[in-house]
Order: C-alpha cells, then structure tokens, then sequence
C-alpha cells in the first residue's frame, strides 16, 4: 500500500517538477509569480490533443497508449505554448516592467492572463474531458507490489532525462549561462554584451516548453480538463518555493515532496482533504524556512 | 589626425526623462591613455560613464567609438562595439564560478575564441586560474576587482570605462589595482576610470578631467592637476606648504 502510494506520488511530483522549474526559472529571472503559468499546462495539453486531431491515428507505440501523432504533438505543444508565453509577455509583462510597475502590478496582470487563457481553452474545448487516446493498457508490477501503467513509466522515465538535459543546458551552453548571470544581476549582464530582451524570450520559451511537457504528461496519465492547470497551481507554488525559488534540483526536490506528501496523506485523511496538503506544507515551509530548502539565503 | 578612440561631445544624461543629472560634458580618451573622471559626490561622474555605456538615457550630444557613433545603440551593442564596462558595485556575478563569470564576459565571442580568451584570462590573472571553479563570492575585495577586470577585457574592448575601481579596497590593493590598470593602458587599451581616491588616480593617470555639478570644471595632464593648488584643496584633500 505504502509502496503503491510512494509509487504515484513519485509519478505526480514529476509532472509537478516539470511545472515548477518552469515557473521557477521565470520567478527567478523576472521577480515576480506568475499565475498564469499553471494555464500555460492546460494550453500545452489541450494544443497537443489538437495536433492529435489533425493527423492520422497512428498504431500505439510498444506497451504504451499512443503513437507516434502524440510525439508530434508535444514538440508543436512544446513550440506554440513558449509563443503563447512570449506573446504574454510581448503584450502585457514587457510593456509593464517598461513602465517600471513593481512585481505586484504584475502578479496581478497574471491573474488576468491566466482568466483569459482558462476562459479561451473552455470556450474552444468545452468543459468536458478528453483523452489522447483510448487505448486500454495492461499495467505492469514494476517492483513486488507495485503496478505502474507503461505510460507512468515513461514519463517518469522523460522527468528525469528532462532535468539532467535541462541542467546540462542552463550549465554549459551559452544562453544558459547568460540566463544565470541575468537572474542574478541583470545591469551587469547588459554590459557583459548579454542582449537581455533575447534572455527573456528564451526564458519565457523554455518555460513554456517545460509547462506544455508537463500538461501532456497530466493529461496522459489522468486526463484533459481546462481547469486541470489551476488545480496544479498551488502544488507547482509550493513545489518552487519548498526548493527555492531559481534553483532547478531544488524544484524537482520540491515537486517530489509535494507529491509524496498528496499521495502519502490519502493514507491517513480521507482523501476530500487531499487537495490541502500542499496549503499546509507551503504554511510550514513559509514558517520555517522562506527562502526554500535549497537556498543559501533568502531572496527579496 | 585619427580620431580619438573615445569621444563624448556635449553629453547630457539623466536616469528620468527631463531631469538631467549630467549637462554638457564632453571628454576624450586615446589609445594607451589612462584618463581619470574626479570630482565632489554629486558631479554626475558615475552617471555620465553609464551614459557611455547606454546604461542611462542619453539626452543630448553624442559618444563616438572610433569615430563611429554609439549613443543611443542598446548597451549590448555598445559592449559589442569595443566598450569593456565594470561597474562600481556588484561588479561580478557572485553565484556563478570565476569561469562561469569570465564565459558571460565573452558572451558575443564565437565559441573557439571564447575557449582561448579565457585561457588567456587565467594566464594573465592566475590567482584567478587556482580558484576557476569556485564561485566569485569566495573572493577577496581585490580579487573580485581583478575578475570584474579580466570579464571586462574578455572582448578585448579598444576603450574599457571603470567606476571607482579602487572603492573599499585596503590602501596596499589600491596601488596594485591603480599599477594593473596603467600596465593595461600601456599595452594599448583606453582606460577611463572614475575614482574617489584622486590622489592616487592621478598618479598613474596620463589625463584627468575634474567635473563639478554635472559639468566639464576643469581639464589637464595629470602631473598639471597635482600640481595645481587649488584642485589639491578642493579635491586631494591636501594643502601645499608656501
């Protein structure tokens, strides 16, 4: 039972991972908490069921539920839901830190965002679930006791090849440097020749990417709702703040916590409060330790 | 006559539209000249090497590298264009590895000339080569100022502006730091700095310009300037024996 819990929990905090470094790396570079993130999943989710729509139905791929048209589709998600964030950012946050609006102006400029993108997927979409596909799967005892479906088992197994391609990128490649000087002092990387318009749009690119990856995982493993990204909203908050706000291990760490600790309490409260206990851990670790687990002190 | 490698004619500048903190101030700098921006708190010296950089709004006049006009370009083309920039404070990416910082230096070199410039770097600054994989923060004062230096010259800028490269530095670090930047300029590079510690600017200086107020107060060689009763009064800090 225990296992079994650990298991799906393991499963949720990857996607939450995937959620949070996204906003996570957003939060850190551009100061502010970006409420319209959490959409940025929904829109990742429901553009790939569209690409899904327009091409052929393909054969499942091995064990799994869907074929290659999937694979299509997360890249195309990928792609449009970083153009949806920089469009976001083109029309409304760009023009507001120009006007040199404090970080509050632009939390609440997210909600808006997040209001119009959430209405856009209903109104589009409707309210009803979908699914990638309706494909049956067998699910398979990964350890004694512990069944995993084969599509659980490849997204875990993409979180972790995500965040190890993710941290060899903001390593060593030459936009992720420029993206770690930027969020640390961005007057000094415009005289380091750093173009810091360039940064944020792969900023916001890389962010979004990450967002649709996680929304087609959601939507693979459960299902396609449009209020699917909102209810992960305050999980991927507290999944980012528990690591620390700009730190990439620290959001995955955060991510797997809060998904242990959803998973884990269903087996001692009745499952109605699940939904709380990302409240009570973002309360604790707000106490505790505001600047996350993983940072070396506190930002402002 | 060439053109001076760096040419500000008339500049004003301010940080809010219409307020302007430095009204019509014009210098220049050669190559292989140290030249050295001193004057009271408040005479817009910082404010007009940031104008130089395109850091601050440029209201008026122009700045020439090489007698090609760069004002009003966005900073990172101006850095691009030969412009090597360090700031007064937080002059180093604290966080980030001493290499990590000198790769952001170079960040518009193609990646075989990136290698090769960071090499040379850590050839030129060893202290920095024993300690390239920790993060700047573990540095002492002067150090920081030796990577801000050596992040600044990773393009190899035909003019680099420092902002009191000297600040909070112990008096023995100031004197390497003031010996570094005049070897700098002998190899052929401009170097104009603005310091507090005129005294010691100016006697590695080949030019000083003193302004006051936001304005061109003064100009001359730096042995003129210490000579010069007055400016040893007001801004020295010293008075000569009759």
């Amino acid at each position: 039972m225990i296992g079994q819990a650990i298991a799906d929990g393991l499963l949720t905090g990857g996607i939450l991972a995937l959620g949070a470094i996204g906003y996570s790396l957003c939060a850190h570079m551009l100061k502010f908490a970006n409420f319209a993130h959490a959409e940025m999943l929904t829109w990742g989710a429901y553009m790939a069921l569209a690409v899904i729509t327009f091409l052929p139905a393909g054969q499942p791929i091995g064990p799994f539920s869907f074929g290659w048209p999937l694979l299509v589709a997360i890249v195309v998600s990928c792609i449009g839901t970083g153009l949806i964030a920089i469009a976001a950012d083109t029309l409304v946050f760009s023009r507001l830190r120009k006007r040199r609006a404090n970080s509050l102006t632009l939390v609440f400029a997210s909600f808006g965002i997040a209001l119009i993108l959430r209405n856009l997927v209903l109104f589009v979409w409707g309210a009803d679930a979908h699914y990638y596909g309706q494909e049956l799967q067998i699910s398979l005892e990964v350890l004694p006791n512990i069944r995993m479906m084969p599509d659980q088992v490849l997204v875990l197994a993409l979180t972790v090849a995500l965040v190890v391609a993710l941290h060899l990128f903001l390593k060593y490649s030459r936009i992720g440097v420029a993206m770690r000087s930027m969020a640390e002092n961005p007057a000094l990387s415009q005289v380091c020749g750093i173009d810091i318009a360039k940064v944020v749009r792969w900023t916001w690119m890389l962010s979004g990417a990450l967002a649709a990856i996680a929304g087609v995982f959601a939507g693979l493993t459960v299902q396609i709702r449009p209020e699917m990204g909102f209810n992960m909203l305050l999980a991927l908050f507290t999944a980012a703040i528990l690591g620390g706000t700009g730190s990439l291990f620290g959001a995955v760490a955060g991510g797997l916590i809060v998904g242990l600790a959803e998973s884990l309490s269903a087996l001692v409260i009745p499952t109605g409060y699940k939904a709380a206990v990302p409240f009570g851990l973002l309360l604790i670790i707000l106490y505790l330790r505001p600047q996350g687990l993983f940072s070396r002190s506190a930002r402002v | 006559m060439s053109a001076p490698v760096c040419e500000a004619r008339n500049l004003r500048a301010s940080y809010i539209p219409g307020m302007p903190i430095v009204f019509d101030i014009s210098v220049t700098v050669d190559a292989g000249e140290l030249v050295t921006l001193i004057g009271p708190n408040g005479a817009g010296k910082s404010t007009f090497l940031k104008a130089l950089a395109g850091l601050v709004l440029v209201e008026g006049g122009e700045v020439k590298l090489g007698g090609q006009r760069i004002s009003g370009l966005p900073t990172h083309e101006i850095i691009a264009a030969g412009v090597g920039f360090v700031p007064q404070t937080s002059n180093v990416f604290s966080s980030l590895s001493i290499e990590d910082n000198l790769i952001s230096g170079g960040h518009t070199l193609p990646r075989s000339v990136l290698r090769e410039r960071v090499q040379r770097a850590f050839e030129h600054f060893p202290a920095l080569a024993d300690r390239r994989r920790a993060a700047a923060n573990v540095l002492s004062g002067g150090q920081r100022q030796m990577l801000a230096v050596a992040r600044a010259l990773m393009t190899d800028p035909r003019v680099i502006m420092l902002d009191e490269p000297t600040a909070g530095l112990a008096p023995k670090i100031v004197h390497e730091v003031l010996d570094d930047l005049r070897r700098l300029a002998k190899s052929g590079v401009a170097v104009l700095m603005v310091e507090q510690n005129a005294k010691a600017a100016l006697r590695v200086s080949d030019r000083a310009y003193v302004l006051v107020e936001g304005r061109n107060h003064m100009t001359g060689t730096a042995a003129d300037l210490l000579d010069n009763d007055a400016i040893a009064e007001a801004f020295l800090g010293f008075r000569r024996k009759s």
